[in-house]
């Protein structure tokens, strides 16, 4: 017995390395059960206050980028703002056609509620990428909420702390968007497995249909995450190869990543109600 | 080991970190695909005497914190507690023939240039590529992996030489 002690004493460094180790690994096993936890993510009070801090900092050395950005958005939305004026005036011109993307959700009944955020931590050119935003439960914000700026799709909440939110970015390798292709409605399915930050890949599209470079990739609006329509990427290579089943489809991703300042988090209305009876259908 | 060497450490220990996830998590080179880790200098460079138990808890925690700043959890802490547990060896080969004066850091100062890269290298280098590799997580992406790590440990490096230089000054009367 004394033996196994003297053995375990002398081999204690090694022991521990993997104990640490086996810690470690179980870690990054268990990823997406810690993700969940705040702790453990920079939406932590004290990580967040930190990024909050440097990015109150940095953000003055991009505040004419970021002016030009609302400047083109404003103007986009005045001329929507008139463009729905005429059709009240003009019944004959369809609606849904008028309205950008970004309100697509609002044609009948306004479907999404857009709480504006600020990035504060951003990553792009990791395998998992994250941002942290500098709004949290307290805004409004919950686990699960799309994000979006006028370009496109930015990525999805993961955790939520009061005052901060960590979430993935849509260059993330777990990421995956319903979305369509906006000329047909084929329904199809974005995920970032490029590792190149500005292309995404579409899984999904039979083979059947027509796919031309150029073609537009939106979201579906299937899931309560993103309002229908929102841009995602244009198409720039579509290649058939007899062995699969579906065509391989890579997009230029619409949102510069790089520049990521100001965001929407987009929250459905109808979401409760919606999983609910989505649910029940399952039962 | 003196009262005051743990309450130096203990500053460094928050100075590489925070230098780490303020400024040197934004540089990045070659569109990100080199990246640069001088916080792994605070491990590499702790004092001969510490003892290996010690190095191992305080690479953990170190690559737990910049684990939760980079939100990559796990990662950092493995390769750290790796690159921990390597340097008990590496300290083996290069120990000078009366053995490491306990109470000294590893300078290039003390060591000499060439004994210090000999030092320094090896453990960068399996930090990095332990990195990249947990991080690429599919054997496809391995090779590219590998070649991150390695030029990586290059820009590391030269960023730990430039500390060297910078704060333990005086380098070249030494070795002369």
């Amino acid at each position: 017995m004394s033996q196994l002690f003297a053995i375990i004493f002398k081999y204690r460094v090694f022991l521990v390395f993997i104990l640490l180790e086996l810690v470690a690994a179980a870690l990054i096993v268990n990823n997406n059960t810690y993700q969940r936890s705040v702790i453990l993510s920079s939406s932590n009070t004290v990580v967040g206050g930190i990024y909050n801090t440097t990015s109150n900092v940095e953000q003055y050395f991009h505040l004419t980028e970021v002016n030009e950005d609302l400047l083109n958005e404003n103007a986009l939305l005045r001329k929507q703002i008139e463009l729905n004026q005429m059709v009240s005036i003009n019944d004959s011109v369809e609606q849904e056609n008028t309205l950008s993307p970004l309100f697509y959700g609002m044609s009948d009944t306004i479907a999404y509620d857009f709480i504006p955020a600020r990035v504060i931590n951003n990553s792009v050119y990791r395998s998992a990428n994250y941002i942290t935003l500098n709004k949290g439960r307290k805004d409004g914000i919950l686990e699960g909420m799309g994000i979006m700026t006028k370009d496109g799709v930015v990525g999805q909440v993961k955790s939520v702390s009061n005052h901060f939110a960590t979430c993935y970015s849509l260059l993330h390798r777990d990421m995956a968007v319903s979305s369509e292709l906006k000329k047909n409605g084929a329904l199809c399915t974005v995920k970032w497995d490029t590792e190149d930050p500005t292309k995404a890949s579409v899984n999904y599209l039979p083979l059947h249909l027509d796919i031309d470079v150029g073609d537009t990739i939106t979201t579906s609006g299937f899931n309560t995450v993103y309002p229908e329509g929102v841009m995602l990427g244009v198409v720039t290579e579509a290649e058939k190869t007899p062995s699969e089943r579906f065509w391989l489809v890579t997009i230029d991703v619409s949102v510069d990543f790089s520049k990521l300042h100001h965001v929407y988090v987009s929250k459905s209305l109808f979401r409760a109600e919606k999983d609910s009876l989505e649910s029940m259908d399952e039962q | 080991m003196g009262r005051e060497i743990w309450l130096k450490q203990a500053g460094l220990f928050l100075i590489y970190l925070f230098v780490q996830v303020l400024f040197f998590r934004n540089l990045t080179f070659f569109d990100g695909n080199v990246m640069v880790f001088p916080y792994v200098a605070f491990l590499v460079l702790l004092p001969f005497g510490a003892m290996n138990m010690s190095i191992l808890l305080v690479a953990f925690c170190m690559g737990f914190v910049v684990d939760i700043f980079y939100d990559s959890i796990g990662i950092h802490t493995a390769s750290c507690v790796f690159l921990a547990f390597t340097r008990t060896q590496i300290m083996k080969w290069t120990a000078p023939t009366g053995g490491y004066e306990l109470s000294e850091i590893p300078t290039i100062n003390q060591m000499g240039f060439g004994t210090f890269l000999v030092f320094v290298i090896p453990q960068i280098l399996l930090h990095h590529i332990t990195l990249f590799m947990i991080e690429a997580g599919n054997m496809s992406f391995m090779p590219k992996a590998i070649l991150r790590g390695v030029l990586s440990t290059f820009a590391t490096l030269v960023i730990v030489l430039a500390i060297q230089y910078l704060f333990y000054g005086n380098v070249g009367r030494r070795r002369l």
